[in-house]
């Protein structure tokens, strides 16, 4: 009884624990998580391939010949297809990479980085290596921040400022053949309004650059300022009871 | 995945091939320790960069290069001591390059914004207290802190290294 009574005071201590932290460090916390399982898996193919890198290539063509003959296995990994193992003992690396269809850039070079870090402990890499890795990411993130940084501050000085106004903005995308799918969705189910206007899909996102025109919704001057949302009720003395706008198919869902 | 946007076009997806390149390719080849150019991608994301955009993000680029450029001839106290005025410190130029701009453009299509509203009858001032913008420099402010801590960390991690095998294994820096 003490012990089952105990457990349950750990698993309510774990459930509050867990709820005290934001969502995104979480995220954060599982890929970072990640990324120490997919650097153990590099680290690993490091190893292997060292090994391979002693020899010749002749020598190589006839280790991998001699290794795809007898102890291929293949498999497949879901959205990228069949693949073919050739290296014995490297099924721990290959599980790694089935399970990491996709990384981002940064992501990409976060373990791009730990890896040369993890090979400078082992003494494979040049500290050096290490270092200029340090700078090339922070020089790629400083682009970010400053795109992300020029974009929101454009972008929300407007919004801001027209904040509850009850007129609507469309969402206006570069218009070349660069722009993602989710970006043309986000333009077909505009307009919207200036106090529920949708954040940027994705970094690198310069859609409404330079910011929309507004468009009118609601017929009447609005002089009171920072006083109509849409959630409210509009009043009649403007007019806006002549227009139901979430009926009206302006605002997309 | 997208095919077509351009934003995604440094996104990888591991495909059968994937394996046979890092074993031919990547991993048997030591990893680029190229310097950086800290130029800016003109290239990079949708669409193209206002100049106001481009000359911000050189300008953060720009205070990456300093550190660059001197690291090799500061002690540990005196880099840190750069990065401490470059990025770190509240009066740093970073956080005051953020801090400006920043607000400069929220502030520039504010005004554009109040001009339009007061074309179609409505009459706006800019806010005088903006949690958007508030909440907006605070990151950017931290960003570019923890630029700063990331190369501060990134450095001493060279030097220790280097300095361990040295003492451990004498002057080679590899295998």
């Amino acid at each position: 009884m003490v012990v089952k009574k105990r457990r349950k005071v750990d698993e309510e201590e774990l459930i509050f624990f867990e709820e005290e932290y934001e969502p995104s460090f979480n995220q954060a916390s599982n890929q970072s998580d990640n990324s120490l399982l997919f650097l153990g898996g590099l680290i690993g193919l490091a190893g292997l391939t060292d090994v391979l890198g002693t020899l010749s290539p002749t020598e190589l063509e006839g280790v991998r010949g001699t290794i795809t003959e007898e102890a291929a296995t293949s498999f497949e990994i879901p959205g990228i297809g069949e693949v073919s193992e050739f290296m014995p003992n490297a099924d721990e690396a290959i599980g790694l990479i089935r399970d990491a269809e996709n990384l981002s850039p940064n992501e990409l070079s976060h373990l791009n980085q730990m890896m040369e870090e993890g090979k400078q402990y082992g003494r494979v890499s040049d500290p050096k290596t290490a270092e200029n890795i340090t700078f090339n990411n922070e020089s790629r993130i400083t682009e970010q921040i400053g795109q992300f940084g020029y974009h929101e501050s454009s972008v929300q000085g407007n919004l801001d400022t027209a904040a509850m106004e009850g007129i609507l903005f469309p969402w206006v995308t570069v218009g070349d053949e660069n722009v993602c799918d989710d970006c043309l969705e986000m333009e077909a189910n505009g307009p919207y309004p200036a106090n529920n206007y949708p954040e940027a899909q994705h970094y690198g996102d310069r859609c409404n650059e330079p910011f929309p025109d507004p468009i009118i919704a609601l017929p009447g001057d609005v002089e009171d300022e920072n006083k109509y949302t849409f959630d409210e009720p509009l009043p009649t003395s403007l007019g806006f009871d002549k227009l139901d706008i979430k009926k009206s198919g302006l605002i997309g869902t | 995945m997208c095919d077509v946007c351009q934003n995604l076009k440094d996104k990888a997806v591991l495909e059968k091939d994937l394996y046979y390149k890092l074993l031919d390719e990547i991993l048997l080849t030591k990893a680029s320790t190229n310097d950086p150019d800290f130029k800016i991608d003109t290239e990079m994301g949708e669409g193209e960069a206002t100049k106001d955009e481009k000359q911000y993000r050189q300008d953060l680029q720009d205070l990456i290069k300093q550190v660059w450029d001197k690291k090799d001839k500061l002690s540990d106290s005196k880099i840190k001591e750069l990065i401490d005025k470059l990025f770190i410190n509240e009066d740093s130029e970073g956080k005051q390059l953020v801090a400006e701009f920043i607000t400069d453009i929220y502030t520039t299509n504010a005004e554009s914004m109040i001009d339009k509203l007061r074309e179609l009858g409505i009459k706006k001032k800019i806010p005088k207290d903006s949690e958007v913008l508030d909440a907006l420099l605070a990151w950017q402010q931290f960003a570019v802190e923890k630029v700063g801590m990331e190369l501060y960390y990134g450095i001493m991690n060279q030097r220790l290294g280097k300095t361990y095998f040295q003492v451990a294994y004498g002057s080679k820096e590899e295998t």
